[in-house]
């Protein structure tokens, strides 16, 4: 059976032999906090770490490694931590627009074999944003191909990978293609730093936006076959709005936006 | 269908069998509501000779649900007497749990040890209800890792299980966190009857032809679960 998630912390500590997790962020505190957690979690059991960084970005994910008490460069030393810079392993496998998966798979099972050091660690756990980068440029159909090509790797190598993808979970343009792709490369997916947060804005967009779930839309809810992939309820709750109600799902999802900034704004005011 | 010995009488009308190992749930508004799910449930599940087991709590406490039984005709001070029957209210029943986050083991071990007495007891199964309505909101998430636990759990035990959770039509991300932590759903669209929604969603009809084995045929599930 699938499980849903009630976490990200606990999945990002334990993502499983071959789980493919994303997370959808905005703003740097999320998107450091998370990285750094599925790192320091992965270095205290005993796993190999490869980040995939630009260097801006690890700039953030270091500082809160050492502000968890690692020492980045003897994990340097040890084999236990490699970093690649992304901007310059992206160029190595790109065909054009699309990455060469005959260049791309050699290259991270080398990665990883590396990674391994012979054995002396048996895990390894994979972070990158090259994805992103590809995503972030306008480049869709190169990020999908290569997040495709990362999850056949997951697979073959049994490891378990986690990206991070700017991309913002209320615009309703994300969900014409780029959140199905993710849905479909993907095992699970963060949506939100905070869950229940989450929860109580969907919970009152909806029930602002559509009114109160009962009779045939109860029982459609509850038949509902979930999401293509594994994330909070309160995410999958607008698929499923986006299913069966589409003429309400912009709206729900303008509303869900409002109501977030607004605790936002009173701790500003 | 009696045939398979893996199945019982679900009780509730429309639902024709279950099988062990079930854990289904419900969602309810009003008091009324909960006695319509639970007593012929319980009914069913005496008549089937298991210990039945509900756990109580507001709308419905204890010693409304004793009388909820007695009004369908149960001497419900014999049952006790016997062990067949056991009613408790939540607080009383979880009361060595004093905080749901990181309990979800010792909550599961409470109702394994109570099904192996069930059993060597001579029952045929363990038969149980919770009402969730004492679940604090801010114990949401824990509860809901409890029920996901219960779920698989359960799978492999001769439990079956109903759980009671008041309906919030302004919470369906929490609709959805229960439906999908649990077996199916019983749905009570009107009073002609129960029908079975969401089973297929994690594979209960695989589950049941692991337990039933060949004589189990996934286009048969859907009339097993409902005759409506």
């Amino acid at each position: 059976m699938q499980k849903p998630t009630t976490s990200w912390r606990k999945l990002l500590s334990e993502p499983g032999e071959n789980g493919h997790i994303v997370q959808l962020y905005q703003d740097d505190d999320f998107y450091g906090e998370a990285i750094s957690h599925f790192a320091a979690e992965g270095l205290a059991r005993g796993e190999s770490i490869i980040l995939v960084a630009t260097l801006p970005h690890w700039e953030n994910i270091s500082g809160r490694l050492r502000g968890k008490g690692l020492d980045t460069e003897q994990l340097f030393r040890d084999g236990q931590l490699t970093l690649l810079d992304a901007d310059e392993t992206l160029p190595k496998f790109m065909a054009g627009n699309l990455p060469d998966g005959r260049i791309f798979k050699p290259l991270a099972k080398q990665t990883i074999a590396k990674a391994r050091a012979n054995g002396k660690f048996r895990r390894v756990r994979w972070w990158g944003e090259m994805v992103n980068c590809l995503y972030v440029e306008g480049n869709a159909a190169g990020s999908n191909r290569l997040e495709q090509f990362f999850d056949e790797v997951a697979h073959e190598e049994n490891i378990a990978i986690f990206c991070s993808f700017l991309m913002d979970k209320y615009d309703p343009k994300i969900y014409d293609e780029a959140f199905g792709n993710v849905c479909s490369t993907h095992s699970h997916v963060i949506p939100a730093d905070d869950y229940a947060q989450h929860r109580m804005t969907v919970n009152r967009a909806v029930a602002e936006v559509v009114g109160e779930i009962k009779g045939p839309l109860l029982q459609s809810l509850i038949s509902w076959k979930d999401a293509p992939s594994l994330m909070p309820s309160s995410q999958a709750l607008l698929l499923w709005v986006r299913a069966h109600l589409p003429n309400y799902f912009e709206p729900v999802l303008a509303r869900a936006r409002e109501l977030e900034r607004e605790p936002a704004r009173r701790k500003a005011s | 269908m009696s045939a398979l010995p893996h199945l019982t009488d679900c009780g509730l009308q429309g639902v024709k069998a279950v099988p062990y190992g079930i854990h289904m749930c419900h969602f309810y508004e009003q008091r009324e509501d909960l006695a319509a799910a639970l007593v012929p449930y319980f009914v069913a599940g005496l008549r089937n000779e298991e210990r039945c087991v509900w756990i109580t709590a507001e709308p419905l406490d204890a010693r409304a649900a004793k009388a909820e039984l007695a009004r369908a005709g149960l001497n419900v001070e014999a049952l006790e007497r016997k062990g067949s029957l056991i009613i408790r209210d939540a607080s009383d029943w979880f009361a060595a749990i004093d905080r749901l986050d990181g309990a979800k083991a010792r909550i599961m071990d409470l109702w394994l040890d109570e099904e192996r007495r069930a059993l060597d007891a001579g029952y045929n199964g363990l038969r149980v209800t919770g009402n969730t309505a004492f679940v604090n909101p801010a114990d949401w998430a824990a509860f809901m890792e409890y029920e996901e636990y219960a779920e698989e759990a359960f799978a492999s035990q001769r439990i079956i299980a109903l759980c009671s959770y008041l309906l919030d039509r302004r919470a369906g991300a929490d609709v959805l966190d229960v439906v999908r932590r649990h077996s199916c759903t019983l749905d009570r669209p009107d009073a002609d009857g129960w029908q079975v929604l969401g089973y297929d969603r994690y594979g209960l009809s695989h589950r049941l032809a692991a337990v039933v084995g060949q004589a189990f045929r996934h286009s048969d599930l859907p009339t097993l679960l409902s005759s409506r």
